[in-house]
């Protein structure tokens, strides 16, 4: 994996050079969010080497921003010294005046852009307080509303947030909304963009602490790493679970061995794990071949650990992204119904097995699939991988996806394919569209309709639900159209207005029957959303464009609203487009004579006639 | 709204720092309202 050549920009130079700009990013979420931030920024300093970085998170979560090297500084966001007047005294005067103190520095440094990522209401007014040239994210109004300042927040507000399927990865989300700011505001870049981001050397870090890491990294063995936990409970696998796995690699894989990882709240688990394989096999071999480093890692002796294995075994945790920027091979066991799409390993030839029926004979068989790629080139489907394990049985209820880079031709950004022969459900159909009508939206650009769709995926009933898709999509259409002409006439009625407070009654009637029209289309355009889900990405976006129109001004609040019925109405149509394809795809197709042979040819053949 | 983007992922924060979270809006909403109120009496007096 190459190295990218950065622009240097010694620390302790506050002022940056001339040319330098300076762009502070919020992010105050936790590590998992952080570290997708991290993957987003390298590319944008890779190709804008001008770029100051400055990153503000939260205390217990900036050790990952601190170990890169190109981030000018790090602030962290002191929650208990702000917290502390008002928990224990009920001292809120005090508290503000740490958090003025705090802010003041920040308030008074130039800022050329701000980058909100943390997409929360607090964060919202930081981004008001904080004065900076071009803000990006949630900040707050004159009239302290909240308003979102760019269509990719609009999007994350009214799709992201509310648990829409959709299929565009944060840190794509994040990467496209940074570069196009930044294109449009410093012209274009220095690179073509098509350099790595992810790298062993991503972190500037402290190295051997931890005895038993200089063994992951200097044995010949493969290790491979398992992080026992996960950030909720329900995340979590059964430790006996992730013991069987251990024991499948270690007793049929001589050459590698296990680094099991987690916090120090997860000692509990990991002495289950231990009890669990010493029951199933010789504990001789996993005293060699196993280290546990539960509780003993503190960010840098974990990334190097995750950074040295070849492969890295866990469920939906940060881990899954500090493994993806060190460009260790990821197999993600997903068990609740958390979105991959969005928040999957980030990178190429990361597995996720996801659904109700995963086993540690699944996740094994799936591991063995994913690291002899080189060897079976992907030509063995993962059906016939699993019958060669004698485990055809556990592929039921199991699906298996792998991430690829799209090639910018396609659309670029990480993509999960599904190796496993599945139907296409109507939320990953949707999820689909979804992208598209954004990249359709921002981008201004977008690859062919539906080139991602397996024909072998599409069942009857996804062509049932797609026609009816149509249909409600063809009647929120009319009403979305309805809605433009209704705000094309407010606009110029507004516009032909003296003021906007003093009118004619016949006028005042006049705008308020339009005012009350586009209230009532509001209204059934919820309902299309309650009568099919489908349509709810659209129903909530137009609640996010609508509510969030930025003046109280009669004829701009017309032209704002036609703007987004405009938006919606041609979103819809690629939607629409799409059934289309989907339903062309499932026809049956013309065979070419010259390829059917004939039944009784083969039979012949077969019996050596 | 009221959602981060870590709680998509479904990284619920513990309870306390959900309540720490709304402390500090609130707090920062304070400021920026007494910041704007600044302001427009900075306006005014001008």
């Amino acid at each position: 994996m190459s190295k990218p050549t950065l622009a240097s920009n010694p620390k302790g130079s506050k002022e940056g050079t001339s040319s330098s700009k300076r762009c502070l990013v919020i992010q105050l979420a936790r590590l998992g969010d952080t570290l997708q931030s991290l993957t987003a920024l390298r590319a944008a300093k890779q190709l804008y080497p001008q770029l100051e970085i400055h990153f503000l998170a939260r205390e217990t979560f900036a050790s990952a921003a601190k170990r890169v090297p190109w981030i000018e500084k790090v602030i962290t966001f002191p929650t208990q010294d702000i917290l502390g007047p008002v928990l224990h005294e009920g001292a809120e005067a005090e508290s503000m005046g740490e958090l003025a103190k705090w802010l003041a520095p920040v308030v008074k440094e130039n800022w050329d852009f701000i980058f909100n990522w943390t997409y929360s209401e607090a964060s919202s007014y930081l981004t008001a307080i904080i004065p900076g040239q071009v803000k990006y994210g949630l900040s707050r109004r004159e009239d302290l509303t909240l308003s979102t300042l760019d269509g990719w927040s609009q999007y994350i507000c009214g799709v992201v947030q509310e648990k829409t399927p959709q299929n565009i990865h944060l840190t794509d989300i994040f990467a496209t909304q940074l570069l196009t700011a930044l294109q449009i505001h410093l012209g274009e870049s220095v690179e073509d963009g098509n350099v790595p981001v992810n790298s062993k050397k991503f972190f500037d870090l402290a190295s051997g602490i931890h005895p038993s890491i200089l063994n992951v990294k200097k044995s010949e063995r493969r290790w491979i790493g398992i992080q026992i936990g996960a950030g909720r409970g329900e995340e979590s696998w059964d430790a006996h679970h992730w013991a069987q796995v251990a024991h499948y690699v270690l007793s049929r894989n001589t050459d590698c061995g296990i680094v099991l990882l987690g916090d120090a709240q997860e000692r509990a688990l990991a002495q289950s794990f231990s009890e669990k394989l010493n029951q199933l096999g010789s504990s001789a071999l996993h005293e060699v071949n196993l280290i546990n480093l539960v509780g003993q890692t503190g960010f840098d002796d974990w990334a190097q650990v995750i950074g040295s294995c070849q492969w890295l075994l866990s469920c939906d945790s940060s881990a899954i992204h500090l493994a993806s920027v060190l460009g260790t091979r990821v197999l993600n066991i997903s068990l609740t119904s958390n979105n991959m799409s969005e928040t999957g390993p980030y990178g190429n030839g990361h597995y996720i097995i996801s659904g109700s029926g995963i086993t540690p004979e699944s996740v094994y068989a799936t591991w063995t699939y994913a690291s002899s790629e080189w060897a079976h080139r992907r030509q063995l489907k993962v059906e016939s991988h699993f019958s060669q394990l004698g485990w055809t049985d556990k592929l039921e209820n199991v699906v298996i996806h792998r991430s690829k880079i799209r090639s910018l031709e396609s659309g670029g950004g990480v993509v999960y394919e599904i190796l496993s022969n599945n139907p296409i459900t109507i939320d990953e159909w949707l999820s689909q569209v979804v992208g598209y009508v954004a990249r359709a939206w921002y981008c201004g650009w977008v690859p062919e309709i539906g080139h991602e769709v397996q024909r072998t995926g599409i069942r009857p009933d996804l062509i049932q639900n797609l026609r009816k898709v149509d249909e409600a999509a063809m009647v929120l259409t009319k009403i979305f159209e309805e809605g433009k002409r209704t705000s094309v006439e407010l606009q110029q009625r507004g516009s032909r207005l003296v003021s906007n407070r003093l009118m004619d009654v016949h006028e005042k009637d006049e705008i308020q029957r339009l005012g009350k029209k586009v209230g009532d289309l509001e209204s059934l355009t919820e309902r299309m959303g309650r009568t099919q889900p489908a349509l709810q990405p659209f129903v909530k976006m137009s609640r996010v464009l609508m509510h969030g129109l930025d003046t109280s001004e009669i004829s701009r609040m017309g032209r704002e609203s036609a703007h987004s019925f405009m938006q919606l109405t041609q979103g819809l149509s690629l939607m629409r487009d799409w059934v289309k394809h989907t339903l062309q795809l499932a026809k049956p197709m013309a065979i070419q004579t010259s390829a059917v042979i004939s039944i009784e040819n083969g039979r012949e053949k077969d019996l050596g006639l | 709204m009221g959602t981060n983007v870590s709680q998509l992922r479904g990284e619920i924060s513990e309870p306390d720092t959900v309540q720490d979270e709304k402390r500090i809006e609130q707090l920062l909403q304070a400021l920026l309202k007494s910041l704007i109120a600044e302001q427009k009496t900075e306006a005014v007096d001008e």
